[in-house]
């Protein structure tokens, strides 16, 4: 049996005393999309964090690649870090850098490419993303779409083993919103990462997601494939289903 | 981890866990004096962690040296009009308020060495440091603020960038040096007005405004004001990036971090005047 390459175990979160995550497990497999599913403010973006670092959990504990995220210091924590890509849901580019001085950012910083390298590395990014020659453009010139775009080569360009994304199609119209979600399923294919993809979209999740987690209530309240989870006979599971379904996505979901 | 709460992942929630203490409203006015007094610590807590990282960052220095520069020039070498400006304008004052008490005195020869000692050891590093407090720090503050809101800090800590290194660092050690700089240049323009005024106004001979400054001005007089201009450089940068550091909320977030950057660093300056003072001249 392959060893997850995420597992959070018994995750307990609170945020200014509200319980957000309430003894949530969760396990994802090497090379699989798993898609957090879930209305706003149920503790998405927080298992995101928590996976990455950026927070600590109350109780409970995280395991990455097999390695215990609480038994690093934070120099070391910084250095682990690099085994991720994360695309923020705004985006985060660095506003006073260029298009390639932010996706060279992580490599500049690793010392370990020659600038030549960095420049091929970059462009192949930036042709991955179908943003080909956009190097010398600042943030405030791109559209939301594009931003994502720049913020996935960003995500990429280490080749990173695991890359989270906070809901990658929010804000978007469905046009560009589709093009995302095709690119991740490409890059997907491409590069064979781990991915946590946390959504409320639900075309997006059926789109992306090989595993799909319903979280609600602090808990993963059902888990399976697009297929498995359209058919779930869970009242929780329909509801949600029912009230966020859109046109298309019994289609998408016999895909899976 | 240490139980910092600037960076995420420090503390549970750091990121969004109520950072600075909002004091609930004071039940009375002991209550507030309280509540003020906690949120001085808190900022000056979070200030000294801040400053321990940045020094155990100086070995990185080489490898932000461009950065630096950018900083110095972008922040240090644009405010050199401003301070310079302020600074004759100060001399001048200076010479014409003494100046006249010193001549009903008959002791406006003196005004030579009054000018000089109150630039070099006073004058000098603490109007230097008020305006790049104003100029400079508020800068800072917004510039890191909006970056904490939007998540750009996030961003550097998941690319295993280090924000302190990244930011910080560049912009206090821009701070310290252009600080001395800028001083050192003050000092000058404003003894400069001040032998102007001397001249023009109050009647002593720029020769005799000249002897009298240079035979009383110590090397220690000196000193004590870029000692001062160093020390107040590293204050206003870390004050005002700790601040930004620790910004939540959105744009009123950002204008209240910059607020409480800019009264902090003015707050903590005056303090360490006056102890600065003390050990130079105590």
């Amino acid at each position: 049996m392959t060893a997850d390459m995420i597992h959070m175990e018994n995750v307990t979160t609170r945020l200014r005393g509200k319980l957000v995550l309430d003894e949530m497990s969760l396990r994802v497999k090497p090379s699989e999309t798993y898609v957090i599913l879930g209305p706003s403010g149920v503790g998405k973006s927080v298992t995101l964090k928590l996976i990455i670092g950026l927070m600590k959990p109350d109780s409970g504990r995280i395991v990455i690649d097999g390695t215990d995220i609480a038994t690093l210091e934070r120099r070391q924590m910084l250095e682990f870090r690099r085994i991720f890509g994360f695309l923020f849901q705004s985006s985060a580019l660095i506003n006073w850098l260029s298009v390639f001085e932010n996706i060279a950012l992580p490599l500049q910083e690793r010392r370990t490419y020659k600038e030549s390298k960095i420049r091929e590395e970059v462009a192949r990014c930036l042709e991955m993303v179908d943003l080909p020659g956009a190097e010398q453009l600042m943030p405030d010139q791109l559209s939301g779409g594009m931003k994502k775009r720049v913020a996935l080569a960003r995500a990429i360009v280490t080749n990173p083993r695991i890359i989270l994304y906070d809901e990658p199609t929010t804000g978007l119209d469905p046009i560009v919103a589709e093009t995302i979600n095709h690119l991740i399923v490409r890059l997907q294919k491409r590069l064979s990462t781990t991915s946590v993809v946390v959504t409320h979209d639900l075309h997006s999740a059926f789109t992306v997601g090989n595993t799909i987690g319903l979280l609600e209530k602090g808990k993963i309240i059902a888990e399976g494939t697009p297929r498995q989870l359209m058919q779930s006979a869970e009242p929780s599971v329909q509801r949600f289903i029912s009230v966020t379904r859109v046109s298309g996505l019994s289609g998408n979901a016999e895909q899976h | 981890m240490g139980s910092d709460p600037i960076f995420p992942g420090e503390k549970k929630m750091a990121a969004n866990e109520n950072i600075r203490p909002e004091a609930a409203t004071p039940a009375g006015p002991i209550a507030g004096v309280g509540a003020a007094l906690i949120t001085a610590c808190h900022t000056a807590g979070e200030t000294l962690s801040v400053l321990g990282r940045t020094i155990a960052s100086l070995p990185y220095l080489p490898f932000r040296m461009r950065d630096t520069l950018n900083q110095m020039y972008y922040y240090g070498v644009s405010s050199q009009m401003v301070t310079s400006l302020f600074a004759l304008f100060s001399g001048m004052i200076i010479a014409f308020n003494t100046g006249i008490v010193l001549k009903d005195l008959g002791m406006q020869v003196s005004i030579g060495s009054i000018s000089a000692v109150a630039f070099c050891r006073e004058w000098g590093p603490v109007m230097t440091a008020v305006i790049l407090t104003a100029r400079v720090g508020s800068s800072m503050a917004a510039e890191i603020g909006t970056m904490k809101v939007s998540e750009e800090i996030d961003a550097l800590e998941v690319m295993g960038i280090d924000p302190v290194q990244y930011l910080v660092l560049p912009r206090v050690v821009t701070l310290a040096f252009m600080t001395a700089a800028l001083t050192m240049i003050s000092d000058l323009v404003g003894i400069f007005g001040a032998g102007l005024v001397g001249q023009l106004q109050i009647g002593v001979d720029y020769r005799v405004f000249y002897n009298d400054a240079v035979s009383y001005l110590k090397f220690k007089d000196v000193i004590s004001g870029l000692v001062k201009a160093v020390v107040f450089g590293i204050l206003i940068a870390t004050v005002c990036c700790t601040q930004g550091l620790v910004t939540k909320g959105g744009a009123r977030g950002v204008g209240k971090s910059t607020m409480y950057a800019v009264v902090s660093s003015l707050l903590f300056m005056i303090v360490i005047d006056y102890i600065i003072a003390k050990l130079f001249f105590g």
